[in-house]
C-alpha cells in the first residue's frame, strides 16, 4: 500500500492508503478525527472543510494525494476547550450556531479567511463563506462572528 | 517518451520553458501543451481538453476548482506579474510617470500591440485602461490585437510601424526576442496579476504535475523566476 506523508494539525504522519481516497475518508476513519463532518459528500456543501496550506478546500472531494507534504489543519488544530480560538470564542459570544453541524468547516473557511486578510470587510467575510451552507440559517450571525473575532485578533 | 499535458496563460510560458530540463531530468517526462489567454485556456479545460496541470491567474483557477475540474488543495502560487510597457528592441523606450503620460504615449504611437482584450488578463486590462483614459475610440484603429501576448510581442518585434509599443505580461515581453521591457503601466493604471499552478481533477499523471509545481514554487527556483519577469 503507498504511503502519504503530511502534517496534520502540525504532526507529521505517514498514512498507508489508497492515493485516492478522499482526505475525509482517511481523518474521520482511519485516523479519527471527526472534526470534519461528512455532508453533501459533492464538495458542495463545505461541512467538511480543512485548510491545506493557507486555503479552505472541502475534504469530501480532495484526494489523498493532494496533500502531500503539506499541511492540513482541521477544528482539532484550530483551538480547544480550554484555549478556544478567538473565532470559537465570537461564535459562542454571537450565538451563531444552531444545530452546529456546518460549524466545523465554517470555522475553517473563516479561519482560512482571516490567516490571508486579517481585515476583511463584512463582503469579504461574505464571500469567504459563499461555499458553506448552513441548514439553520446562522449566516447573518456568522458574518458578525467572524468581523468580531478580527476585531479581537488585530487588538492582540 | 511520457509528456505532461499543461493548459496555461502565456505569462507563465517563458519560466515554464526554463524549467522544462530540471523537470524531464526529474521526473522522465516532457511538457506539451498550450500557452495563451487564460480565458480561452480555462474554457479548453471546461470543453474537455486533455489537461494535468493548468497555470492561470488565480482568480480564474478558484473559479475551475469550484467547477471541479482543478483539484482545491493543489493549487499554489506561482507569483506576481505586472502588466507592462514593450518596445522594439533598439527603438527608444518609452518613459510614463503617470496617466498623462501613458495618455500621450498611446496617442503618439501608430501601432498597440496588445493580447486578446476579452479573454487575457493584459488585454483586459489594456482595454479597461484605455476606457479609463478616455481614448478608447481614438486608440481603436491603432490596436493590434493577437490572440496572446507572445504572438503580440513577435509581431511587435517584426513590425514596420513607426513608432510601435506593445502592452502585455511582463513575463511575456521578457521571453520574447526582438521586444524590450519598457517599464511599468503607471500608477492608477499599473496591474499585478497573481498566477497559480493547480492540478485537474482528471490528471493522468498528478504525481508529475505535483513535481511540476514544486519546481514551479519552489524556494531554489526563486531567481529564475525573477529572471522569467516574476516580480514575487
Amino acid at each position: 500500500m503507498p504511503s502519504v506523508r503530511f502534517r496534520l494539525n502540525g504532526v507529521e504522519l505517514d498514512v498507508d492508503a489508497d492515493p485516492d481516497r478522499s482526505l475525509l475518508d482517511i481523518l474521520r476513519g482511519q485516523l479519527g478525527v471527526t472534526g470534519p463532518h461528512f455532508g453533501c459528500g459533492a464538495g458542495e456543501c463545505g461541512a467538511c472543510n480543512v485548510i491545506v496550506g493557507d486555503r479552505a478546500v472541502t475534504a469530501c472531494d480532495t484526494p489523498l494525494w493532494s496533500v502531500a507534504d503539506k499541511d492540513v489543519t482541521t477544528i482539532e488544530g484550530l483551538g480547544t476547550s480550554e484555549r478556544p480560538h478567538p473565532l470559537q470564542r465570537a461564535f459562542i459570544a454571537e450565538q451563531a450556531l444552531q444545530c452546529g453541524y456546518c460549524v466545523s468547516g465554517i470555522l475553517m473557511s473563516a479561519a482560512a479567511l482571516l490567516r490571508r486578510n486579517p481585515s476583511p470587510t463584512s463582503r469579504e467575510v461574505k464571500e469567504a463563506l459563499d461555499r458553506n451552507l448552513c441548514r439553520c440559517g446562522s449566516h447573518q450571525r456568522m458574518v458578525r462572528a467572524v468581523l468580531r473575532a478580527a476585531e479581537e485578533m488585530a487588538a492582540g | 517518451m511520457n509528456s505532461l499535458n499543461i493548459l496555461s496563460g502565456g505569462a507563465a510560458q517563458g519560466l515554464v520553458g526554463s524549467l522544462t530540463q530540471a523537470f524531464k531530468a526529474q521526473t522522465g517526462f516532457d511538457i506539451a501543451g498550450e500557452f495563451g489567454a487564460v480565458g480561452l485556456m480555462a474554457d479548453k479545460l471546461r470543453k474537455g481538453a486533455s489537461a494535468d496541470i493548468v497555470i492561470l491567474t488565480a482568480a480564474l483557477l478558484a473559479r475551475l476548482a469550484e467547477e471541479k475540474l482543478v483539484v482545491a488543495a493543489s493549487i499554489a502560487d506561482v507569483g506576481l506579474v505586472e502588466t507592462a510597457l514593450a518596445v522594439r528592441a533598439g527603438d527608444p523606450p518609452v518613459t510614463v510617470r503617470d496617466a498623462v503620460g501613458l495618455r500621450e504615449a498611446i496617442l503618439a504611437s501608430d501601432a498597440v500591440f496588445v493580447p486578446d482584450t476579452k479573454a487575457s488578463t493584459a488585454g483586459i486590462h489594456v482595454a479597461n485602461v484605455l476606457q479609463q483614459l478616455g481614448i478608447s475610440d481614438q486608440a481603436a484603429d491603432r490596436l493590434r490585437i493577437f490572440p496572446n501576448g507572445a504572438t503580440a510581442m513577435r509581431e511587435l518585434a517584426a513590425s514596420d510601424a513607426r513608432r510601435p509599443i506593445g502592452c502585455t505580461q511582463s513575463t511575456e515581453i521578457i521571453s520574447t526576442k526582438g521586444v524590450t521591457l519598457s517599464g511599468s503601466l503607471p500608477p492608477g493604471c499599473e496591474l499585478a496579476t497573481m498566477y497559480t499552478a493547480g492540478i485537474t481533477t482528471a490528471a493522468a499523471h498528478p504525481q508529475q504535475a505535483q513535481e511540476l509545481i514544486g519546481l514551479l514554487t519552489g524556494a531554489d527556483q526563486r531567481e529564475q523566476r525573477k529572471r522569467a519577469g516574476f516580480v514575487s
